[in-house]
């Protein structure tokens, strides 16, 4: 169904393409590219964000793109975004991707409709998340930004814009697919017996869940002055790719055999269900302070494993001519870290070891983090800056942020992070 | 003295009034396109706007420099790092590409007398009999 979605897309760009081209006097092409040469390092062995710890890494935040977009007349335009960042789906491979491809039709000033392959209107720098020149921030907070299986769909999008006075009205709504998302996960033990195998050698280190995603949005925008003002709501659809469960929905408490607690996988998840609200506002406050927040709420039906979380961070910046320096505060809970702290400690006798629990918790997405990120960026000129962040992130029950080592928790850990980026545009 | 004084007056007077002509940005469109006001201009130039009275309207820039700077000042009330900021926001997240970019007033003139739907500025000091003024 999917490939048969994508086919359509592609056919479809590709004659109106072809149409647009042949109606066009003269096609007007502009080719812009945009990088991030960042390296961060913690203080700690477990590492965190995929990359980052004692011996530090340029994986986490390095990013190239190019970006090819052709007008071919007022109404019509064609855009092809692609980047070399490292895979979403291993931890080794640099890939390169498409970020956007789609065909834009704008009939009118306050209509713009987009289809192919998009990426979602979401938080305030989800479609440029990955353009370390538009924002301040090193990087932009995880505990907001890194909580959805995929930021990219294959479908259709539309903007409808309200010009009031000084005032600009947007509601965006977008309904697509992704058929390449995917959600990693950590083993922190080797495999022992009759423990679920978690990577293909059974040996601790990272596993990627392979997911199809179906969503829809809403999102209605408001920017006033220098202040931007955000609502949405969004609904996806995950499933697994290639086989017909997710997993275990939910562990339960096995059955009393007189040896302690222990729990046991309990019905297949076919599909979850994730309901998402959010809010965002970015204000400026006079003399040169603006302050930016944003709080993500995703509600789960379907599995308790998934990340049914709260997530929000504000931060408050000081432009200083060339110099932005800011501080941000972050915090990210999931739902379930009453039962992942059950499973992670529950220590039954007998063959049921520690070690089957240990790995039944590290099918489960959980944060419970904090985060306080003081930084600083500085513009060379109005096309690169450079930036300079520390972060102190306090994990309390876990963190699926974090690996853990063999027999170590990803709970009650103290990580400083210290990053510097070189972000330019062209 | 009181000559002197005269003298002094006019010529300083004189002096800020050919200052003052030369900081004239005017706003230059394709023959037919109607007048437009300062609100229309900016949302043109910030690809808000693409059409005026039905007619689908196309900008060019001119290259950065004294003469973008003060159109940016007058109709846009940004410079020109705020104007490029915006437009690498909007370009990367797929809502439009920033006007062209022209290098010369006589280029911005050829481009507006040939382009149906153009519209650009110069400096007042280049206009040419012929050209559709649509906002000063």
């Amino acid at each position: 169904m999917q490939k048969r979605l994508s086919n359509r897309v592609h056919i479809l760009a590709c004659l109106l393409l072809s149409s647009a081209s042949q109606s066009a006097h003269a096609v007007d092409y502009s080719l812009s590219g945009y990088g991030t040469i960042g390296y961060a390092q913690s203080d700690q062995d477990n590492t965190y964000q995929r990359f980052i710890n004692k011996d530090g890494s340029f994986k986490r935040d390095t990013v190239l793109g190019a970006q090819l977009s052709a007008r071919f007349n007022p109404e019509w335009s064609a855009t092809l975004q692609a980047k070399l960042a490292p895979a979403a789906d291993s931890d080794q491979d640099v890939k390169a991707t498409l970020s956007w491809a789609f065909l834009s039709y704008r009939p009118t000033d306050d209509w713009l409709f987009r289809v192919g392959k998009l990426r979602i209107p979401f938080y305030l720098n989800s479609e440029n998340s990955d353009v370390g020149t538009t924002f301040t921030s090193a990087r932009l907070p995880v505990e907001v930004y890194s909580t959805a299986a995929t930021v990219d769909f294959v479908g259709a999008s539309f903007a409808k814009t309200w010009l009031v006075k000084d005032s600009e009205l947007i509601l965006d709504g977008y309904w697509g697919k992704a058929n390449d998302a995917s959600w990693r996960l950590y083993a922190r033990d080797p495999n022992t017996s009759p423990a679920p195998k978690l990577t293909p050698d059974g040996q601790p280190g990272e596993y990627f869940a392979k997911l199809n995603t179906k969503s829809g949005g809403l999102r209605l925008s408001l920017n006033q002055g220098g202040d931007t003002f955000l609502a949405g709501i969004h609904r996806a659809e995950t499933t697994q790719r290639g086989g017909p469960s997710l997993g275990p929905a939910t562990y339960v408490l096995g059955p009393d055999f007189g040896i302690g607690d222990y729990y046991v996988p309990s019905l297949d998840a076919r599909k979850i269900t994730t309901t998402t609200a959010h809010l965002g506002a970015s204000i400026d406050l006079g003399h040169g302070f603006r302050t930016t927040g944003e709080y993500v709420r995703r509600k789960n039906s379907g599995s308790t494993l998934a990340p049914d979380s709260k997530g929000f961070y504000l931060t408050l910046q000081k432009d200083l001519g060339s110099w932005t320096p800011y501080l941000t505060y972050a915090r990210l809970t999931t739902k379930n870290r009453d039962l992942y702290q059950a499973v992670n400690n529950a220590r039954p006798l007998a063959i049921l070891n520690s070690t089957y629990q240990r790995a039944l918790a590290d099918t489960m997405v959980v944060y419970d983090q904090d985060s306080w990120t003081l930084g600083t960026s500085y513009a060379l000129n109005r096309k690169s800056k450079i930036k300079a962040e520390w972060s102190v992130v306090q994990t309390g029950v876990a963190s699926s942020f974090v690996d853990a080592p063999p027999g170590g928790e990803s709970g009650d850990l103290h990580i400083n992070v210290f990053s510097l980026s070189y972000s330019f545009t062209f | 003295m009181m000559k002197l004084k005269i003298t002094l007056i006019s010529t300083l007077l004189a002096f800020a009034l050919s200052e003052a002509h030369a900081q004239n940005v005017i706003i230059i469109g394709h023959p037919g396109l109607s007048k437009l006001n300062t609100t229309t201009v900016q949302r043109i130039f910030t690809g808000k706007a693409i059409e005026v009275d039905g007619i689908h309207v196309t900008a060019v820039n001119l290259k950065s420099g004294a003469v973008r700077d003060r159109f940016l000042q007058r109709f846009l009330n940004q410079d020109d790092d705020k104007y490029t900021a915006y437009w690498t926001v909007r370009r990367f997240i797929g809502k439009g590409i920033p006007p062209k970019e022209l290098s010369s007033a006589a280029e911005v003139i050829d481009f507006i007398q040939n382009t149906p739907g153009a519209i650009g500025y110069i400096d007042e000091n280049e206009l040419k009999p012929g050209l559709n003024v649509v906002s000063r």
